[in-house]
């Protein structure tokens, strides 16, 4: 089921909420609990209820294993072994489900032979829940979790906001919260954010994402069928995916965490202005950050993190993006913009290392500096993309070539995108100068990596003041792009 | 502006969004631009309703004996001419993008209701390469709910028409001096009459004004699904004895020629081998060739629908004032024969 689809907003989520709201006035946490992952299984089926068993089996499968950390080991399972067997059971699932075809493809080239899998539809979410689920196990086996019941753990896991794709919560974020479900939180002033939240992301979404989809799409396209693409459309079509990219995942994370909000339960912030950011760096800091802190603490730091000399850390850092480039999906392209990430990673930390030994380290912080760091970061950002999007290699290839000019302007297909700058400049204000949703809500920007059962994300003030006109103004809002979601369209983390 | 608190806000934005909502339905239901709710009758003309949903709603007390089957351009076939040459009461079913998929469904329909003695399907290769379903969005084309077995959800669609359809009902209905589309419910036509004014007065202009598609990489294959219903089609109406006529509709020469030649002799073996008999018009001849016979690329005119008619149905004398080279009856027997002589063309 799709956040922007009719049967979403029309009936799943007020008659989850209603009863939410009801069950909430009977005190026991068990009857949440209950309702919470029924709605949130409910939810996940009605994409394919075929791959509900193997949600139920990932989940009831590290629980139990988790709980094997909490009594004394039995002498021929040691914790480490069964930490190992848990995680590479994992991986093993997403293995078969995601790579085994790519696995097998790139077999039969190298040997020459013909490998044949029978293909499988990938399980939605699987990426998603299976990391998360890692990371539990690893904190469990660290003694960083505590005993929580399966019906909590159940929903950490299957909470519909995040299950399909994240924010990639840790347990400490949430199961605090997910314990004290009935208890006296403000659900008036939780529900309200989380309205508009979900307002706010649903319009990204819908009234931009989706309309420069068209735009992406036919210069990607052309690349694919092997047309040289001119530098307009090229250009076009590559800052239109930079940007539907951004407003299609925040647009979706917004939605996520404004609809767990509305649940009581707050979420990590999964984008802070990525397309500010004025090195690699930071620009990992702001986008998709709950999957950057994920790859940073689970693979990062355990493959030796900075601890290990600077050729190791480099090393490492190359490693961790090339597994979260193949992470995204099966292909070469997602394993080459990893590897590219990784690459401008270690010339962005090599950079910083010649200034603070070398260079006049002030000038880093001069306003001609950090604009042109901005620039640079984003044309370097942008040109990943184009393997990100690009089917193939040769499609990415093609149209890189139109970036550089080699096929003419393309002035016969530039028509096509003549109204692509009606949506790419206001697109292009948001992303360079507006404030995120969070902090236009007055959701303290803390709360981007953190947030949690502490309750540290702290509501300092609302800038989209609680007043009669900005009330009819979001419902208007909410009307005018409910009205314009009628091309239904799935929202691209959702392959990943 | 005073602050008021987290639930009024939630409360103030929830009941704006459900006013507007309501708001919405109510003009839906009340301007009808599509005609699928028939509470009022205010579209006549100038917006193009669903007239798949109203031909339906038409048949429900109307008995023909003989439909004509296709997408929009079966519509040139006149049911009157049809009608006499037969002597079988004729609709024509035609249908906005209409599929093979959406004919089997609409013949299913027919037949679980009345009698039917004849169809005349009209097929177009490029409508062969389109998906099953049609987008909820394509409001015109949007097929009956009895016939697509769809649920209620189907009118929710007509719950969310655009302001600008409203606008563009109002102004065609009530403002708009010229009729560009009107249609007849009772027959199952529609007619452009101002094209027609148009064409007549001074057809060169016409022509260069109105045909200007450019069909450079179309690439039309047609989906093995459509093929499936149609043969389950004309299978099932060989078990109920209704006579078939199969006929591949005359294509302007500047979309035929984008269609891939080898594609297009495959899908016509298919068709032949279904069918038994097939009436082809296609290919390079002196109708298809002359632009005067058509609105566009994609629509010939009833002149030509009549001589497709008269070919399948006329008399011997009427056969004789057709033009030789236009439509050929292709058997299983002939068909290397006719392959050959459209790939020469």
């Amino acid at each position: 089921m799709l956040f922007n689809s009719d049967i979403f907003i029309f009936l799943f989520l007020p008659i989850t909420w209603i009863l939410f709201f009801l069950v909430r006035k009977l005190e026991n946490p068990l009857y949440i609990y209950l309702l919470l992952i029924a709605a949130s299984l409910f939810f996940y089926s009605w994409w394919n209820p075929i791959y509900l068993p193997l949600l139920v089996f990932s989940i009831s499968f590290n629980f139990v294993l988790s709980r094997y950390f909490y009594v004394p080991p039995h002498k021929y399972f040691s914790r480490r072994n069964v930490l190992v067997a848990g995680i590479a059971g994992n991986l093993a699932v997403i293995a078969y489900f995601k790579y085994s075809g790519f696995f097998a493809d790139n077999l039969s080239i190298l040997l020459g032979a013909d490998i044949q899998l029978h293909k499988v539809a990938l399980p939605l979410a699987i990426s998603f829940f299976t990391f998360q689920q890692i990371a539990y196990l690893v904190d469990s086996y660290r003694n960083q979790t505590r005993q929580y019941g399966f019906l909590q753990y159940c929903v950490y896991v299957s909470f519909f906001p995040q299950l399909i794709a994240g924010p990639i919560v840790y347990h400490s974020e949430v199961m605090g919260q997910i314990e004290k479900l009935n208890g006296s939180s403000d659900l008036a002033d939780n529900f309200y954010r989380g309205l508009n939240l979900f307002i706010i992301g649903l319009a990204k979404k819908v009234l931009i994402a989706d309309n420069l989809a068209i735009y992406a799409q036919m210069t990607f396209n052309a690349a694919e069928n092997g047309e040289a693409v001119g530098m307009i459309p090229a250009y076009m079509g590559t800052l239109a995916y930079t940007f539907q990219l951004y407003f299609d995942f925040s647009g979706y994370s917004d939605m996520a965490i404004g609809l767990a909000l509305m649940f009581q339960i707050r979420l990590p912030f999964n984008f802070d202005s990525p397309y500010k950011a004025t090195n690699i760096i930071d620009f990992w800091r702001r986008w998709h950050v709950t999957l950057s802190r994920f790859l940073k603490v689970y693979l990062y730091i355990p493959l030796g993190g900075n601890r290990k000399g600077d050729f190791r850390r480099l090393a490492n850092i190359l490693v961790t993006m090339i597994l979260g480039g193949l992470w995204h999906g099966a292909s070469w392209n997602f394993i080459f913009w990893g590897l590219l990430h990784g690459l401008f990673l270690v010339i962005n930390h090599a950079w910083i290392q010649v200034c603070t030994v070398a260079g006049p380290g002030h000038l880093r912080t001069s306003k001609p500096y950090v604009i042109g760091a901005r620039v640079l970061t984003f044309v370097t950002v942008v040109l990943a993309w184009v393997f990100f999007r690009a089917e193939t290699f040769g499609g990415a290839i093609l149209v890189l070539e139109g970036l550089l000019g080699r096929n003419g302007l393309g002035m016969e297909a530039a028509g096509s995108y003549s109204d692509a700058t009606w949506y790419l400049l206001p697109a292009a204000v948001i992303a360079f100068l507006a404030p995120t949703s969070q902090a236009w809500l007055g959701i303290s920007a803390q709360g981007r990596t953190e947030g949690g059962d502490s309750g540290r994300v702290p509501f300092v003030y609302v800038r989209w003041p609680p007043t009669l006109f900005t009330a009819v103004a979001m419902g208007g809002i909410a009307f005018a792009t409910i009205f314009m979601m009628r091309g239904l369209s799935e929202f691209l983390y959702f392959q990943f | 502006m005073k602050p008021i608190s987290p639930k009024s806000f939630s409360v103030v934005a929830l009941v704006t969004l459900a006013v507007l909502f309501l708001g919405n339905v109510a003009t839906s239901i009340i301007l009808d631009p599509f005609n699928v709710f028939g509470l009022t009758k205010f579209n006549k003309r100038n917006f193009q309703p669903n007239l798949r949903h109203m031909k339906f709603e038409y048949l429900k007390n109307h008995e023909f004996s003989g439909y004509i089957l296709g997408t929009s351009r079966a519509n040139m076939y006149a049911t009157r001419l049809a009608s006499s040459l037969t002597g079988t009461k004729f609709y024509n079913l035609n249908s906005n993008s209409s599929t093979p998929y959406d004919m089997r469904r609409q013949f299913e329909w027919l037949i679980g209701r009345q009698p039917v003695e004849h169809l005349i399907f009209a097929l177009d290769f490029d409508e062969f390469d389109a998906p099953l379903e049609h987008p909820a969005f394509d409001l015109a084309a949007l097929e009956h709910p009895e016939v697509s077995k769809s649920s209620i959800l189907y009118y929710w669609n007509y719950l969310w028409v655009h302001p600008n359809h409203y606008a563009i009902a109002i102004y065609g209905n009530l403002l708009k001096r010229d009729t560009w589309f009107k249609y007849d419910i009772t027959t199952g036509h529609y007619y452009f009459p101002v094209y027609d004014r148009q064409k007549k007065r001074d057809p060169k202009t016409y022509i260069r004004e109105r045909f200007r598609q450019n069909y450079e990489g179309y690439d039309w294959t047609p989906n093995p699904e459509h093929i499936r219903h149609f043969r389950d089609t004309v299978e099932q109406a060989k078990k109920n004895d209704i006579k078939i006529s199969v006929v591949i509709n005359p294509k302007n020469h500047r979309l035929y020629r984008a269609f891939d030649k080898v594609k297009f002799a495959s899908w016509l073996t298919d068709i032949v081998e279904i069918s038994g008999e097939v009436w082809d018009f296609s290919g390079l001849n002196s109708v298809t060739l002359n632009d005067e016979l058509y609105y566009e690329e994609s629509h010939f005119t009833f002149r030509v629908g009549d001589l497709v008619l008269k070919r399948l149905f006329g008399t011997d004398f009427d056969k004789s004032t057709l033009p030789a080279d236009f439509g050929v009856r292709v058997t299983r027997s002939n068909l290397p024969e006719r392959v050959e002589q459209l790939k020469n063309q």
